[in-house]
């Protein structure tokens, strides 16, 4: 059976020479490869910097999409602190955070 | 604190999601840079905050996914106004506001004076008040020109004066005149006489006889130089005497022991730290509290009260009669405080640089020996002294001191026959 053509992903790539080349100019990999800053304060708050938006929001969890993939945000009384266009606040009880691939997760 | 301030000012509003695809319309939202805090979940819908600039630009995205963004609250400054707006009083408190601040603005609440040096400030505001300017007085009424040339013809020593009206302050500048010193008019004779017990260390006679000679001791009230020149005649015969006012230069010499003491022990203030503020507004004498006074006396023993009050006023132009200010209470307690020898040592010496500080201008001490010693309680420094003063005490000449005697004089009786022979 002929295998079916599928378009090479060259994102993986990128990303990772992007990274590279931060690395080599002594620079956060966030500013090249926009990838997700992700700061945790303790179990209460979660800051995720450049993300794209927001996937799914419940009271136990918090989906969203970054360059890098999916991000989930597992735990209970969940809100969003507050959502500007490059950041978002996720405060509550948390309890994962979750790099996945799948949408329906 | 600063934020929360910022967003009341700005408004807000709380908004409830209802629909299908919230979390898209949190992306478009997102897209459009339209800021949303406090997001929760109740009931199956979003609810969260947004600006009230924001909440107008909803409409299109709820008609593009089908949300419906429900207001439940008004929050903010602009809908508090507008609450208010419906309100007739609030105009008519601000109203009346503008029209008694305006009815003060017509009168003088303050005097300023500032330049003198003679005449005091109580002496000036009453001659003012007796021209009718005093605090209270209508604007209009005080013709500053007339004024100033009443105060310059009452005043002589008054060179300048400038009198302006400032808002609700009027303004007088006075610069004086040096006043003239007083013309010593040498009526009759005064003897230079010694003010204390001494011995003469210089002499210089300009006027008189002198009486002493340098070197010599004098006691208290011994004549140095004498007020009375005697005239005689080509046959060394006394013609007469004249009363003159003597002077010349004389410098006393004498010791004097000075005692200085300080106590060991002391009670000092010390501050506990507990302190309370009380805001007070004063209108036409009558004060009016923040808080009660009262209620906090009963709780401190001991206390400063610290007044802080000034005069309301707008930029020192439009000055209210309307005091406004702060007492301060600072509790305190009496601790004993014994002192050691050293700091007491220093104490004695500041006592002694004060007391060399404050000598007449005619006086020089010069320090022979000092004793530092305990007595009870006290702590002692005793100085003797050497003084050396310029002498300027007088006593004046008599008239039986210098009249000659008439031998031949007739005695006569009252209607003038004479009785002698």
């Amino acid at each position: 059976m002929r295998k079916k053509w599928r378009p090479k992903d060259f994102s993986l790539e990128r990303n990772r020479r992007l990274e590279e080349m931060s690395s080599y100019m002594q620079l956060t990999p966030d500013v090249l490869a926009d990838s997700a800053l992700i700061h945790v304060y303790g179990m209460q708050y979660v800051r995720i910097e450049n993300y794209k938006g927001i996937i799914g929001y419940q009271d136990t969890f918090v989906k969203l999409m970054t360059k890098d993939g999916l991000l989930q945000i597992m735990g209970k009384n969940l809100e969003l602190a507050y959502c500007s266009d490059i950041e978002v606040c996720v405060s509550g009880r948390i309890q994962q955070v979750i790099y996945g691939t799948s949408l329906d997760m | 604190m600063w934020e929360k301030i910022g967003r009341w000012f700005r408004g807000y509003v709380k908004i409830k999601l209802q629909g299908i695809s919230q979390e898209r319309f949190l992306n478009i939202c997102r897209g459009q840079n339209i800021y949303i805090w406090k997001l929760h979940r109740r009931n199956g819908d979003i609810c969260g905050y947004i600006y009230l600039e924001d909440f107008w630009n909803l409409k299109i995205i709820a008609r593009k996914t089908g949300v419906i963004p429900y207001v439940e609250e008004k929050i903010g400054f602009p809908f508090f106004w507008n609450r208010l707006s419906k309100r007739k009083g609030i105009y008519l408190g601000f109203l009346s506001a503008i029209c008694i601040l305006y009815g003060l603005s017509l009168f003088v609440w303050e005097i300023h004076i500032e330049g003198q040096h003679y005449h005091t400030r109580e002496q000036l505001l009453t001659y003012l008040e007796q021209c009718n300017v005093r605090t209270g007085q209508c604007c209009n009424r005080i013709d500053c020109a007339k004024l100033e040339e009443q105060i310059r013809r009452k005043y002589t020593d008054i060179a300048w004066v400038s009198a302006k009206l400032e808002g609700t302050r009027l303004s007088i500048s006075i610069v004086e005149t040096k006043k003239q010193n007083k013309i010593i008019t040498h009526k009759g004779g005064r003897h230079l006489i010694a003010p204390c017990n001494g011995r003469i260390t210089k002499m210089v006679t300009r006027i008189g006889v002198p009486k002493v000679v340098s070197g010599q001791s004098v006691k208290k009230g011994d004549i140095l130089i004498a007020g009375i020149i005697t005239y005689q005649d080509d046959s060394e015969q006394i013609v007469g005497h004249k009363p003159v006012w003597a002077e010349g230069k004389v410098e006393l010499q004498y010791d004097k022991k000075v005692t200085f003491r300080t106590p060991k022990i002391v009670q000092k203030k010390k501050y506990t730290g507990k302190k309370h503020n009380i805001y007070t507004c004063r209108i036409a004498g009558k004060k009016f509290y923040v808080t009660n006074p009262l209620n906090y006396f009963h709780k401190m023993k001991k206390y400063d009260i610290i007044a802080n009050v000034n005069k309301f006023s707008l930029k020192n132009k439009l000055v209210l009669p309307i005091y406004v200010g702060r007492y301060t209470y600072r509790e305190y307690t009496y601790k004993t405080v014994a002192y050691p020898d050293t700091a007491l040592k220093k104490q004695l010496l500041e006592q002694y640089a004060v007391y060399k500080k404050y000598l007449p201008k005619d006086q020089q001490i010069q320090c022979l020996h000092s004793l530092y010693r305990k007595e009870g309680n006290d702590y002692i420094l005793q100085v003797h002294l050497r003084i050396h003063q310029v002498v300027h005490a007088y006593k004046r000449v008599k008239s039986k001191e210098w009249r000659l005697k008439q031998t031949d004089e007739l005695n006569r009786n009252h209607d003038g026959s004479a009785n002698g022979t």
